[in-house]
């Protein structure tokens, strides 16, 4: 007996298949264990790859709404800025810079910007890692075998190779503060809610 | 690839069909838990460990007849990072009786792969506070001394944009919140790592000590003695003299360094349980060594130490944080955050403009 070929299997699997190609599977699948198992493979794959998919999060930095609150409130401020230089009698200083911008200027700001895109995406989600020791750490306390951290992404606990952080509510880094008597706290306003949320970690 | 992608899912799964999260708030409470449960959570093999991230928002309820100002919640695991301790706190709530209100827990785990069940956590109320000032809970991570520092800060500061708004109108009260946000982003940023540690540096040297003035002040610092050598800093020794007539608990002190070429950063603070009496003595010996970099991990090499009083808690509760004033008199303003609720209300200001702002102050 001849087996279903990969394509017809994948197909198969996804009652993709139509017509007489479709009754000959179904037909073949009846008695033939080993392309059922495969085709049960392939169904199991499908089902991986749906919860995969809808297991994976966006980064912070790539939620739309919070990047469109934030843009519209930098504009809103830019605004209401130049509004008050105007008020003032001078002259918005971002307004000039505008003005003399070059097309050298353009030039080099989109280059700049194609170099945080690309960056952004070789880096991707995996430069969110926390738990890994670099060089943006804000603050951090090391008292025996435990650390506290305090970064970007929010504050931190450490123990031997276990760890418990509490990441910020707002993707703008929120405030910092080393306490001397052992803890890191970070502030950052929620924009979902509009509350102020202070995390800290301590050490006992 | 499946393999690790189907365990990641299953782990954040088991972790919500557990029942991972358990909130736990004292019977007599009069906040109550109205939902919980993680919302999103996944898993992430990474190496021979789990990231395990996991994101809830809790329903609280205020059952009191009073308005409910902050809160603060202990967030920790039996399973990971022992010897530590985490929470959760959201001052500048306003929240009627009987009215509902969320707080957000947005977690990450790291715990190694070694087949063991996902961790537990628990959420445990710490405190709460009322509009009259009065607190709920256990207070075991000093939440009653925070929120209630907090809560003043917050009024002090909504008081002064109020009395702008009243003296000299929204233009006014646009400038400020536009002064506001201009400090935050300029305000120079100062790596700093601290390590509890009794040893002395090497080859330090000691170095210049002072306290700022502070008018009305209840407790005056009047000895400090600190050693740098390099980037390392260490205070050996803070004396205080209290000139209330309340006897003192505790007291927080902001630290503030100068570098060799005369530019000033904030080095955090000092939180110090000592007992004084009316008119009494306390001194302080902390056994830590910091390291201070600017960003880019350049040393900063410390020349100068100034302290400042930030609040002082007194044995009947009663609590002291400096006026509004204190900051712009002493030119802090460029290099201490102002408050929580300042904030807040800049980044109402920011998103929705002026006219939000103004409705947010009129609301309280």
């Amino acid at each position: 007996m001849k087996h279903l070929d990969e394509s017809q299997i994948a197909l198969a699997s996804r009652g993709d298949l139509s017509g007489f190609a479709n009754l000959r599977a179904r037909l073949h699948l009846t008695f033939c264990k080993t392309c059922r198992d495969r085709v049960a493979e392939y169904r199991q794959d499908q089902q991986r790859v749906k919860s995969a998919v809808a297991a994976f999060e966006l980064p912070r930095s790539m939620k739309w709404d919070e990047l469109e609150a934030e843009m519209f409130g930098n504009i809103r401020l830019g605004l209401e800025v130049e509004e008050i230089h105007r008020d003032a009698g001078q002259v918005s200083p971002v307004v000039v810079q505008h003005e003399a911008m070059s097309w050298r200027g353009l030039a080099a700001a989109g280059a700049m910007t194609a170099i945080v895109i690309t960056g952004w995406f070789l880096t991707g989600p995996g430069a969110q890692s926390y738990l890994r020791h670099g060089p943006s750490a804000i603050a951090q306390v090391r008292s025996g075998a435990v650390v506290l951290r305090g970064d970007e992404h929010g504050v931190g606990l450490e123990n031997r190779g276990t760890g418990l952080m509490l990441r910020n509510v707002s993707a703008p880094a929120g405030r910092f503060e080393v306490s001397l008597d052992g803890s890191v706290r970070a502030s950052a306003v929620d924009q979902d809610s509009g509350q102020v949320t202070v995390s800290q970690v301590y050490v006992e | 690839m499946w393999n690790s992608a189907a365990i990641s899912v299953c782990f954040a799964a088991s972790l919500v069909a557990q029942d991972g999260l358990r909130v736990n708030f004292p019977a007599d409470s009069p906040v109550s838990v109205v939902s919980s449960g993680w919302g999103e959570s996944r898993a992430i093999p990474r190496g021979g460990a789990y990231m395990v991230d996991v994101r809830t928002s809790l329903k609280l309820k205020n059952n009191s007849r009073l308005r409910l100002r902050g809160i603060s919640l202990q967030v920790s695991s039996q399973e990971v990072a022992a010897g530590g301790k985490a929470s959760v706190s959201v001052p500048s709530l306003d929240v009627y009786p009987g009215q509902e209100f969320p707080v957000k827990i947005d977690l990450r785990l790291l715990q190694p792969n070694s087949g063991s069940s996902p961790s537990l956590v628990q959420v445990q109320l710490d405190g709460v506070l009322f509009e009259d000032m009065s607190f709920f809970g256990p207070n075991r991570l000093g939440s009653r001394r925070q929120l209630t520092a907090w809560e003043l800060e917050a009024r002090r500061d909504r008081q002064h944009l109020k009395l702008i708004l009243a003296r000299q109108g929204d233009d006014a009260l646009r400038r400020a919140m536009v002064d506001i946000l201009a400090r935050e982003n300029s305000r120079p940023k100062l790596d700093v790592r601290m390590a509890r540690s009794a040893a002395a540096l090497p080859n330090a040297r000691s170095i210049e000590t002072a306290f700022l003035s502070q008018p009305g002040i209840p407790v005056e610092g009047v000895k400090a003695v600190a050693v740098s050598a390099g980037n390392q800093l260490q205070i050996l020794e803070l004396a205080f003299a209290n000139r209330d007539k309340r006897e003192v608990r505790s007291i927080e002190l902001g630290l503030l360094v100068r570098d060799q070429e005369g530019r000033e950063f904030a080095a955090g603070s000092l939180p110090a349980t000592l007992t004084m009496k009316p008119n009494g003595t306390a001194s302080v010996q902390p056994s830590a060594s910091v390291t201070l970099n600017r960003p880019q991990g350049i040393p900063l090499k410390v020349e100068n130490l100034t302290g400042f009083v930030q609040q002082v808690e007194f044995a009947n509760g009663d609590l002291w944080v400096p006026p509004g004033s204190f900051r712009d008199a002493a030119r802090l303003a460029k290099v201490i955050p102002g408050s929580l609720e300042e904030q807040r209300l800049a980044d109402i200001y920011r998103r929705r403009g002026v006219e939000a702002l103004i409705e947010e102050l009129n609301r309280q």
